[in-house]
């Protein structure tokens, strides 16, 4: 008696109502895209795009825009509840962006908000635009139904190709609280009905520095990591050669030689040619191919690391991994004393092996 | 004194190498990394293998303590020190099984909150939890030994999803190797030895095994077992976040869990935690029953009323810590009296032991 009185105790406290709050897919609004817009120093516009996808059957899905100032952004997210239909959920962000002004002047205060939110995943794709994120949240696309899906795709695939592969949430806190080397994120940019990768933004901290152009994503990429994709198109002996990366792999060496250190990249790079009007390929052409293009990538890498070195940032992480080799070193230190006059050779070797089906 | 346990409430002696690894694999795992790798940095996997051999050491001792006493180690406790002194140590490591209970049900309830439900009370998941512990310990022993067989193999594919984050790893983060000094390795060890905890439960398990003086190589894999999957667990963290992100991260293998993109499946998290629950259930179920245990020896208290009073204990007590501070320090102090047991008073007793019997054979 007294063991089934227990019982309908507990039975009674299971159903007591403590049930946590249900969150039905039909009834909330997902957020696919959050971005971010500068308006002054101390405000900050907070724009989400949100698919809705309508109950007739058939047609397509909509994306809707909210968009709301606060000074800080858990702020702009409860103004955008006040104007959503639904309540708004994180839980399937995909992408996060940010408006280069904004970005100028730091964004860990919003990252960090972020990463701290256990509705996030991590691999949340982050990205830079050149302009306001407005305006390309709201444009309209013919590629796609939706602005979101279209970043989202864009994104995706340009990072097997010319972007770095990992610039997500996680990469960005992760570079930016590692000493010695400093995040880069994609930087897009929004023409007519399109919207464009412009190239690599890159940050010093969590502040927007600057950009390597499009052109020279490829050779960033090289120095940058190991992939197997991407094209690459230079001059030899005033013909236009395209050739395809096949597999290239980049490695660090650093020699600490006191009082002269210096820093060694070595990038291997096995290609394929897939265009070359105008030329005969030889096996002497394609030797002269191979060495215009060792050539081509040293000098281009050579002026991209000078030119991280004047700006002072590291977004190739030398100074990282100058300190995985040498037990001793000081990275802080490097960091801000060294790095800038550090010598950095570039050796490039290159193969071509294949030149199409067509001789 | 206990009669020993009859044959059908014993275990073949093979099990003892689940019972160990479970026990020693809890709420700890999914957060170690960041409170190792504060000292060692990089070479925090050095540690988890130190600390591994030196808890192969304390279960030989273990071993030898209890192989000479042919008992548990209530029995023991009384056999050498007396019927007060033996019975006040008794006592003491009743408390010590209930404090473990304390900060593994309020680990793993604090976890819940934050990840899945943060409006959900704690005295509602506590009392649920108990509640299946109360009728897991019911059971005897030998469900406790299945539940711990269970959550070995529901915990075990949970590892394949490194995968995801190993994607993203830089390896260069674990180099240059040893650019810690010993002194910032044996700290590290000495954290790393909280999470190995666990094993010191052999102590009142012991007598539920048959032919138990056999059990020791399996006690010995259940501890490889083990460290190869702190090891593996460890090592995964650490070529994902660098040094400085680790230690904003009070989660890293819960974190991880957030990078498992399966086209099914958004927020792996969720399911990850829910198959958890089975991995620190047996751990809970261990720690009442040692605890009910000791106290049916000490007070004479039926065993079923003894789990109550445990169950009632821990069941306060996880209110009383209300926040991540709370929690944060709670498992400190408790890691701190488990490393001191383990570490001085596992060896103080079996010398103890040692001279008692070779003083008697004298006489």
């Amino acid at each position: 008696m007294k063991k089934a009185l227990l019982w309908f105790i507990f039975v009674v406290l299971l159903f007591s109502g403590n049930t946590v709050e249900k969150t039905v897919l039909e009834d909330v609004q997902l957020v696919s895209i959050y971005g971010y817009d500068f308006v002054n120093k101390n405000t900050i516009k907070g724009i989400i795009s949100s698919p809705v996808i309508p109950l007739v059957e058939n047609t397509p899905p909509k994306s809707t825009v909210f968009a709301a100032k606060a000074h800080t952004s858990k702020n702009t997210r409860q103004k955008l509840q006040g104007e959503s239909p639904e309540p708004l959920v994180l839980g399937r962000l995909e992408a996060l962006l940010f408006n280069d002004k904004l970005a100028k002047h730091g964004i860990m205060p919003v990252v960090s908000t972020m990463s701290q939110d256990p509705s996030l995943g991590r691999n949340v794709h982050m990205a830079i635009v050149d302009g306001s994120v407005q305006e390309m949240l709201e444009a309209k696309y013919p590629v796609t139904d939706t602005s979101s899906q279209y970043i989202q795709d864009l994104l995706k695939h340009n990072s097997k190709n010319i972007l770095p592969r990992y610039t997500n949430l996680h990469s960005f806190v992760d570079l930016y609280h590692n000493v010695g080397q400093d995040p880069v994120l994609p930087l897009l940019v929004h023409t007519k009905d399109r919207i464009r990768v412009k190239g690599i933004a890159l940050f010093d901290g969590d502040k927007y520095k600057g950009f390597v152009p499009y052109a020279d994503c490829f050779v960033f990429k090289l120095l940058y990591e190991n992939f197997n994709n991407g094209m690459y198109e230079f001059k030899v002996n005033g013909h236009f050669v395209t050739i395809e990366n096949l597999a290239s792999k980049v490695k660090e060496e650093f020699i600490n030689d006191q009082p002269s250190p210096k820093m060694i990249i070595k990038v291997r790079i096995k290609g394929k040619i897939t265009d070359a009007p105008g030329l005969l390929l030889t096996k002497k052409q394609v030797k002269n191919i191979e060495d215009h293009l060792t050539y081509v990538l040293s000098a281009k890498g050579k002026s991209l690391v000078g030119r991280f070195q004047k700006m002072n940032i590291d977004p190739l992480g030398l100074v990282v991994k100058a300190g995985s080799q040498d037990r001793h070193l000081n990275k802080e230190k490097w960091e801000k004393e060294y790095y800038r006059t550090l010598p950095v050779d570039i050796k490039v070797e290159t193969e071509i092996t294949q030149s199409g089906t067509v001789e | 004194m206990l009669p020993k346990p009859a044959e059908n409430k014993q275990v073949s002696a093979y099990f003892v190498f689940y019972i160990i690894s479970t026990m020693q694999i809890g709420v700890g795992i999914l957060g170690f990394e960041r409170y190792i790798s504060r000292d060692a940095g990089n070479d925090a996997w050095i540690s988890i293998i130190l600390s591994g051999v030196s808890i192969h050491v304390l279960v030989w001792i273990i071993y030898q303590i209890l192989k000479t006493g042919q008992h548990d180690i209530f029995t023991i406790h009384r056999n050498l020190f007396g019927k007060w002194i033996g019975g006040s140590l008794n006592f003491f490591f009743v408390l010590y099984m209930i404090m473990f209970g304390i900060i593994t049900l309020r680990s793993f309830v604090e976890v819940i909150q934050v990840w899945m439900f943060p409006d959900m009370n704690t005295w509602y998941l506590s009392m649920i939890i108990l509640v299946i512990v109360y009728l897991a310990v019911l059971g005897g022993f030998r469900v406790i030994v299945g539940l711990s067989l269970l959550s070995i193999l529901y915990g075990l594919p949970l590892l394949l999803l490194k995968w995801f984050p190993l994607k993203q790893a830089h390896y260069y983060y674990l180099e240059p190797i040893m650019n810690h000094s010993l002194s910032d390795l044996f700290k590290a060890s000495k954290t790393m030895t909280l999470n190995y905890l666990g094993f010191e439960t052999l102590f009142f398990y012991f007598p539920f095994i048959k032919e138990a003086n056999k059990s020791q190589k399996w006690a010995h894999l259940g501890v490889v077992f083990t460290v190869c999957i702190y090891l593996f667990t460890g090592l995964v963290s650490f070529v994902y976040f660098s040094k400085e992100q680790l230690s904003h991260t009070i989660w890293p293998t819960l974190s991880l869990w957030q990078t498992v993109d399966l086209p099914f499946i958004q927020r792996f998290e969720y399911f990850g935690l829910s198959i958890w629950l089975f991995v620190i259930l047996p751990n809970i179920c261990m720690h009442a029953w040692a605890a009910s245990r000791g106290l049916k020896q000490l007070f004479s208290l039926k065993q079923k009323k003894g789990l109550v009073l445990v169950l009632l204990i821990i069941f306060i007590a996880s209110l009383f810590l209300t926040d991540r501070q709370e929690v944060d320090m709670a498992t400190t102090i408790v890691g701190k009296i488990g490393f001191y047991v383990v570490y001085l008073y596992i060896p103080f007793i079996y010398i103890y032991q040692l001279i008692q019997s070779k003083v008697r054979k004298k006489a």
